[in-house]
């Protein structure tokens, strides 16, 4: 085997190693923030059979690439502090994500966080939404269109999505 | 002795001279430092924060089609921003901020370039809406408006060229509250 060829396997090897290690990076922080949900608040997540997340496949709502979603239904989530809980967010996430946009609504216990990230020409959304009794950890990779469309409103794409996400990963 | 005292009082110097330049090049951005009410979210019933920076909103603005209407249309009107900034506070009770929280802000529009344009109060109320421009080189670079009324306080900051006409078509979304200013500072209006 010349060196050229060796040099070449070895590149191709180091470029597979380094996807890899970017898409375990955006698994990891998504994982790591439902984590942080169920050991903040004590509460566990609702995995998606198996049926429901092909059917999410195929009902993607406009502009959003691809997703993953956590839910937790029916737990308490009014034990800890708004403000603690965005804290321990922003130091789960790393620099690369940017907040742009959070709510927090101490009357009916709601918290909405999106988060964005540059993902080459499109972008990650990672969207978290807790209520007294339920909660949503959703990451979307969209198209700057669709990141345009949510900055345009985006308390009310977050809700929107996080709805159609839900909505169609009910089996 | 002499020459510690010497040091350290050069030291202090040169410390001061940097934190003017870090105030007066903070000014002349068009950003305004907001984490001083920070503190106010833990006494609001409703809190809404947002940031949309340079980065995020060029780099969507540039990958936005020319060829449709719609995202062209979103492209020019985002074009040169450096960054869009809300912070909204709605509290059950009156006095839960105080003058010292809307003095934090407008200190820093009293920096040079900022000029008050307009002020708005509502006897009626209460509400007083008061709003700022950065002009840099006969241009506006930023934006300031702060809107606040005994159980509200929002804080809007566009950083980049704005204009009245261009915030006007900027209102009600990017999260910039509906503040109809356009209507407002028109002279039918102020004499009514």
């Amino acid at each position: 085997m010349s060196t050229k060829t060796v040099l070449k396997i070895l590149l191709l090897l180091a470029l597979l190693q380094i996807s890899r290690s970017v898409g375990a990076a955006q698994t990891g922080e998504y994982n790591a923030i439902v984590k942080l949900v169920e050991n903040f608040y004590h509460v566990k997540h609702k995995g998606l059979p198996l049926l429901a997340r092909a059917g999410m496949r195929i009902a993607r709502p406009n502009g959003v690439k691809s997703f993953k979603l956590a839910t937790f239904e029916n737990q308490d989530f009014s034990a800890a502090g708004q403000s603690d809980f965005y804290a321990a967010m922003k130091m789960t996430l790393n620099a690369e994500w940017r907040p742009l946009l959070q709510i927090r609504s101490r009357q009916d216990g709601q918290q909405t966080y999106v988060f964005t990230r540059e993902a080459g020409d499109q972008f990650n959304v990672l969207v978290v939404t807790i209520e007294r009794r339920d909660a949503t950890v959703l990451q979307v990779e969209v198209a700057p269109q669709a990141l345009i469309r949510w900055m345009q409103n985006p308390e009310q794409m977050s809700r929107s999505l996080i709805d159609e996400a839900t909505n169609s990963s009910e089996p | 002795m002499k020459f510690l005292e010497d040091s350290t009082m050069k030291l202090f110097g040169l410390a001061l001279l940097l934190a003017l330049a870090c105030a007066t090049a903070s000014a002349q951005s068009g950003r305004i430092e907001t984490s001083g009410i920070d503190h106010l979210a833990s006494r609001a019933s409703e809190t809404v924060d947002i940031n949309m920076d340079e980065r995020l909103l060029q780099m969507s603005a540039r990958l936005l089609s020319n060829q449709d209407q719609d995202e062209a249309r979103i492209r020019e009107l985002i074009s040169g921003l450096k960054g869009i900034y809300v912070k909204s506070f709605t509290f059950d009770n009156e006095n839960e901020y105080a003058e010292a929280d809307v003095e934090a802000i407008r200190s820093q529009l009293r920096a040079p370039g900022w000029s008050r344009f307009l002020g708005i109060h509502s006897r009626h109320d209460g509400e007083n809406v008061e709003v700022y421009v950065l002009m840099e080189n006969n241009q506006i670079a930023g934006l300031a408006i702060l809107d606040f009324a005994p159980k509200e306080f929002t804080f809007v900051n566009i950083v980049g060229p704005i204009d009245l006409e261009r915030l006007s078509r900027i209102e009600g979304q990017f999260g910039v509250p509906d503040f109809d200013l356009v209507r407002e500072s028109t002279p039918t209006r102020r004499n009514e």
